[in-house]
């Protein structure tokens, strides 16, 4: 769990272009580093640091992306584990039904921090899955074409998603 | 980068279209702020550049002229909003048009009689929330794999849609309405909270409750424009050429003027006598109700030739004109009832019994009525205009023998109609 809340966070400070030095865990299990010579302790701290010094995206402090970052903290960085990832999935394709993204109606760092969390798994999912979880497949493609977040190079297909309308899965 | 002027009136969701556009891709449009409407576009001037006078209109500071707002929109727009490639070019086109031939005509159809723009014909109304109806299910299907248009960012497409139901969402589309349309909620609600939209268009307030035709309004507004045409003495000949477009940028006009329409109605006492205008006469239509419910017809009837006015009241034959659709005689009934309901504010001066012969599945509906003035009394108030259509109206001879037996079958519930079906049931309006 440590390994993917460090990998995201280096992700999520490559596309904020804010650069974190000296990342690691420390001997009360909590993720550090510095930014900018100053040390900054825990998960939630450092994305807001890093919000801070951004130009990327517009800072607005709004309390919602907040408990988006705790959600992606407690919950989707254990995705990996298939009843984990069932139980994220769903809650997620319920809320993205009315919603193009989590927080207000603009990209956030809510967004962004989920997306790196659950690259993987949506990477792979079954076709029958993709269709299940169709809310979450859409924001997940719509952030995707970002270039900015992903290589292009490593899109997830949804293709078969389009054809869901002319022919939709019984079984689900 | 393009920049110009864009000739409108405030608050018309064409011209937010080609403003929303170069917000996005930072053109430099300002809006002419001496604009006139019906004053600014008819100057020989603007006709010269723009022909057909319409709005809104774009002239570049280098001076090209560009009419049609999706045209505009297009022009200000940068190569994101326009779509990368032909492929998505042509899509956005695609949607352009969607909205200029399947959405516009049936939100105007619903939205402008409740406006109080156009009159309310049922027909056209009911026709139009359906038309409304296919084109949402069109835009839900492929936004549920899709959160915008074309492609994966806003476009031209995004922009024009939404504009197009911009009306929809905020006079019609009531939260019942627009429930089922999920994911069209969802990507208009996304749409319209961008900066770029805000800044122009400003907080788009949702339907709340179910809209009601306004033809108090219409009524008003439709003095006001012949008040206007004569003081102008610009007659509105524009109203009568037929292409449907050119008669739709003419519809707008009222649109603008709405609030100087309900200043007028605020200054004005309210609720007008639509009998006003309509000598009262000698025939006092209370006293009449109470002796024909106190006492019996061989009193009322008698008394009814006594005291009748023929000079100011008429006596009219209403026969349903649909009497083969009639089924179980509860529900024709109903159907009684349900319009003397609708034509409440019509008791005063008006009095009816309205009969039903047969049986269910063989059934005739029809009645006499009494009321104030010589003309057709439904003419007289937009509110009574519901169901009158559905019937034929006959004026009766007050002198003729024939009436006399009429009134007389009818105000006592006896006889058959003119097919022989026996007398059912019969309502008082009172």
């Amino acid at each position: 769990m440590m390994n993917t809340s460090l990998k995201t966070l280096n992700q999520i400070s490559d596309f904020l272009k804010i650069p974190v030095k000296n990342i690691h865990i420390n001997e009360k299990e909590l993720l550090t580093c510095t930014i900018d010579k100053k040390p900054v302790c825990g998960f939630i701290n450092i994305v807001s640091e890093l919000l801070r010094k951004s130009s990327v995206l517009n800072y607005n402090g709004n309390i919602e992306i907040y408990q988006w970052l705790e959600y992606a903290l407690v919950y989707a960085s254990k995705v990996d584990c298939a009843t984990n990832s069932r139980q994220i999935l769903d809650e997620l394709n319920e809320i993205l039904a009315n919603r193009t993204y989590l927080v207000l109606n603009i990209l956030t760092v809510a967004d962004v921090t989920l997306f790196y969390f659950l690259h993987n798994t949506m990477a792979h999912l079954s076709n029958v899955e993709k269709e299940k979880y169709i809310n979450v497949c859409r924001w997940f493609d719509n952030l995707q074409q970002n270039q900015c977040l992903t290589n292009r190079k490593e899109l997830v297909q949804f293709n078969t998603n389009y054809l869901s309308l002319f022919v939709p899965l019984k079984h689900l | 980068m393009v920049a110009g002027t864009l000739y409108t009136y405030p608050e018309n969701f064409r011209a937010y279209k080609a403003l929303i556009a170069a917000k996005y891709s930072s053109a430099d449009v300002k809006v002419a702020s001496n604009f006139v409407f019906g004053e600014t576009n008819k100057t020989e001037e603007f006709l010269k550049k723009f022909p057909s006078g319409k709005v809104p209109a774009f002239e570049s500071t280098d001076g090209k002229c560009l009419q049609d707002s999706n045209a505009i929109a297009y022009y200000v727009a940068n190569d994101q909003l326009r779509g990368k490639s032909d492929f998505e070019k042509s899509q956005v086109l695609q949607w352009i048009f969607f909205a200029e031939t399947e959405i516009l005509p049936a939100s105007c159809a619903w939205v402008f009689p409740v406006l109080g723009i156009i009159q309310f014909e049922k027909k056209v109304f009911e026709r139009s929330k359906e038309d409304v109806k296919s084109a949402l299910n069109i835009l839900d299907a492929h936004l549920l794999t899709r959160t915008y248009l074309v492609g994966e960012r806003v476009s031209l497409a995004d922009i024009v849609v939404a504009c197009t139901l911009l009306h929809l969402y905020t006079h019609v589309l009531d939260p019942e309405f627009r429930k089922p349309f999920v994911n069209t909620n969802r990507w208009f609600t996304t749409v319209i909270n961008q900066s770029q939209f805000k800044e122009v268009a400003g907080e788009v307030k949702f339907c709340e409750k179910v809209a009601e035709v306004d033809h108090k309004k219409f009524q008003q507004l439709q003095q006001q424009q012949q008040v206007k045409g004569k003081e102008k003495k610009a007659p509105k000949e524009e109203k009568k050429i037929p292409a449907k477009k050119e008669k739709k940028q003419q519809e707008k006009e009222p649109e603008e003027e709405l609030d100087a329409a309900d200043a007028a109605l605020a200054a004005e006492p309210k609720s007008k006598d639509p009998w006003e205008s309509l000598p009262k006469g000698t025939f006092v239509m209370d006293d009449f109700k109470r002796v024909y419910s106190n006492e019996s017809e061989e009193k009322s009837i008698p008394y009814f030739w006594e005291k009748f006015d023929p000079e100011n009241y008429s006596i009219w034959k209403g026969e349903y004109k649909y009497n083969n659709e009639l089924t179980k005689v509860f529900m024709s009934c109903n159907l009684i009832t349900g319009m003397f309901q609708r034509l409440d504010k019509m008791r005063k001066n008006a009095f009816a019994s309205v009969c039903l012969f047969g049986t269910d599945n063989d059934s005739t509906i029809s009645g006499i009525w009494v009321w104030r003035g010589q003309d057709l009394a439904f003419n007289l108030s937009p509110d009574w205009q519901i169901d009158y259509e559905s019937y034929a109206w006959t004026k009766l001879d007050p002198k003729s023998e024939e009436t006399k037996k009429l009134v007389e079958q009818y105000f006592s519930w006896t006889g058959a109609d003119k097919d022989g079906r026996k007398f059912n049931q019969g309502k008082i309006f009172k």
